[in-house]
Parts: structure tokens; sequence; C-alpha cells
């Protein structure tokens, strides 16, 4: 178990402060997968609120998608090292994953909510000159093509002087 | 903290060509969100409900002038955007400008300063940058791969006869033509009636404004 946690605070006006402390030992650049399944975890308890201002129906779906997705989404991107994360809930009924790496690579899996259609999935990829995949995907193709990206050309690894020739 | 409003703000034909002639891509734009959001999530990464569907179509926001020889730059302030109209004629007074007739009367104009709001800021540039092809594709190989439809964002200035800074964000695309010709998108959403497409081109957008992290907190004056 890594030494990360995440405190929130409630603020005036119902505003939320929250705080990440990482174990001295840890690099801080690198979100492992118990961090972020804390981080995502929390972020649903946090924006899972806009979902329930709709109805319990959606919210229900909400649930259900995230205890769905969320341990494989996470146990996947961690394996790529992320340098950072973020779960959002967003009252037009989405989940929406983002997920930064090394050399300008980022990605987004975007959930919406569908009651009467059934969910769909979109993914974005990004490197440093725009987009490189953009379609409705299933999680893991998406996933799967990231990480064929992000390995292929050596910038996988996080040693600095590989990561010098790999832009 | 205001006992009327402000006349500054009241549109009228000379203030309007100022507006228009003094802004560049370099100005900055100030949104208003509530109280109680905030623009970061607690990963640290812009909040995609600041950019949903509901809000992002026909946004609204006020000019803030980039250089202190612009006409109106003493002024604008951001905090303008923090004024709530209220009253029976609030539809009227937010009307569309059209001319120096339909000037009100301070004393005929009730408002709201609501001091708690929170402010967002982004860039003409930035946000005119954004364009794409929509829909998504699709992930099934053997469905027909949909004609891919052009998007742009523009900021427009709209005027209205209380708020002389008021611009919109627009965005226009150009599949109900089948590519021919570009519309606008409607705004102002249910939640059951969202136009074809419109996810799939908010979702880029949203993608592209977390990625190059286009918007920004802004702090009241």
């Amino acid at each position: 178990m890594l030494g990360s946690t995440i405190n929130c605070a409630e603020l005036e006006g119902d505003s939320i402060k929250c705080e990440i402390f990482m174990d001295q030992n840890h690099d801080l650049n690198l979100l492992e997968k118990e961090h972020i399944l804390s981080l995502t975890k929390k972020s649903f308890e946090l924006y899972s609120k806009r979902l329930s201002a709709i109805s319990n129906e959606v919210y229900d779906l909400g649930l259900f998608e995230f205890n769905n997705s969320n341990e494989f989404i996470v146990n996947e991107i961690s394996k790529l090292n992320p340098i950072s994360s973020s779960l959002s809930v967003t009252s037009d009924k989405s989940l929406h994953y983002t997920f930064r790496f090394i050399n300008d690579y980022s990605a987004f899996f975007e959930t919406y909510l569908d009651t009467e259609f059934g969910n769909q999935t979109f993914i974005e990829v990004f490197n440093n000159e725009g987009p490189i995949y953009s379609r409705q995907s299933s999680l893991d193709k998406g996933i799967s093509f990231l990480k064929d990206k992000i390995k292929s050309n050596d910038c996988y690894s996080l040693m600095p002087s590989v990561n010098e020739v790999c832009v | 903290m205001y006992n009327s409003y402000p006349s500054r703000l009241l549109s009228n034909e000379d203030t309007v060509s100022k507006v228009l002639s003094s802004q560049c891509n370099d100005c900055e734009f100030i949104h208003r969100i509530g109280s109680d959001q905030s623009l970061y999530t607690i990963g640290n990464e812009i909040d995609p409900e600041v950019i949903n569907f509901g809000r992002f179509c026909g946004l609204s926001n006020n000019i803030k002038f980039c250089k202190d020889t612009d006409d109106c730059y003493h002024v604008s302030f951001v905090d303008d955007v923090k004024f709530k109209i209220k009253g029976e004629n609030k539809k009227a007074l937010e009307a569309p400008f059209d001319s120096g007739d339909n000037i009100p009367k301070l004393e005929s104009i009730q408002f709201e300063f609501d001091e708690t709001l929170n402010l967002i800021g982004f860039r003409k540039r930035d946000m005119e940058s954004l364009k794409g092809v929509y829909p998504w594709s699709k992930k099934q190989q053997n469905e027909p791969i949909p004609e891919d439809y052009r998007f742009y964002v523009k900021l427009e200035y709209c005027p209205n006869s209380i708020n002389v800074f008021h611009f919109q964000l627009e965005i226009y695309g150009n599949h109900r033509s089948k590519g021919e010709k570009f519309e606008k998108f409607k705004g102002r959403l249910s939640s059951n009636s969202k136009p074809e497409y419109l996810n799939s081109i908010i979702g880029k957008i949203k993608n592209i404004i977390i990625r190059d992290r286009l918007l920004f907190p802004v702090t009241s004056t």
C-alpha cells in the first residue's frame, strides 16, 4: 500500500478543498494505483451529487458505471505511470476521466449515461500535436491504443535519458 | 454596494462602436460561475462541469480589454458580470441592443449584485482556435463511417441595452446542410433536447480546453 491520502474539508459556501498527502519515499511525479483509486473514489463521492440532483435513477446508473469500470481504468492506466489523474461527474450526465502522461500525451475517457439507449463511451488520446485517437470506443480498445502509442516510441521508460529522445 | 445600476454599462451607439473597434484576440473574457462551483477538480484539472452542454452554447461573458489605451479600458471591470437583472422588464432589458432609441432609465433597472459568484476567464484567441470534425467515429467496424462535418467556435459581440460589454460564445457546424453551410447551434437546452451531434462537439471542445488549460480563475477587482 502506498502512502497517499486525501483529506477534504468543506469550506464556506459549500466549496470543498482537498489536499493530497504523499509518502516521503514516493516519487511525487508518479501516481500509482492506490493513489488514483483513492482520488477517483473521492471524486465520485464529491461530484456524483450532480447526478442525484437530476434523479435517483440517473445517480444509480452513474454509480453502476463507476463501480463497473473505475477499477479497470485505474488498474490499466496506473501501469502507464500517469503524471496526473482527474475524474469529474457532470450534470449533463457523464463520467469524465482526464489523464496526463510524460511527453505531452493525454487521454480522456467520457461515458455518457443514457437510461434509454445505454451508456456510450467516447475516448480521445492526444500527443503534443493534437488528437491521435477520437472515437466512440470500448474502454479496453481505447486503453490498448494508448498503451501501444506510449510504449511504441520508447516513452514508456521513465529514465530521463530515454525521455529526451522520444519526443 | 451599488445604489443604482452603473450608467457606464448602458449601451449607446458610441460605446457599442468603441467596444467593437477596441476588442482584439488578446483580450480576456470573463464568465461567472456559481459561488459553490470551482474551476478545478480535486485532481487539479479543469472541471468539465463548467463546460457542459447547457452552458457552452451561447455562453455569456464580458470583455476585459487588454490595452489601457482602449477607449473603454477604464470603465469595464471583471466584476461587471456579477450583476443579475431582475424584475418584469428583465427580458426587454436583456434583448439585443439595436439603436440609441431604447436606452433604459437607470431607475427602471432592478438588479442584484452577487459578490459571492466565482469568475473564470479565457482568451479570445484560444477559444476561437477550437475547431474540428464531428461526429465521433463509431466503434463498430461493420457500420458505415459517418461523414465528417466541421465545427468551429466564434466569440460574438452581443450588446444588450444594459450591458455594452456583453459577448457570447457560439458553436457553428455544417451537418444540417450536409457540409454546405455553417449554422449556429442553439443553446439553453433541457436535458432531453440535445441537438444532434452536440455531445460529440462539446466532448471534443471540453477535452481541448482541459488539455491546454484554456480557462483560468479570475480574481475580483
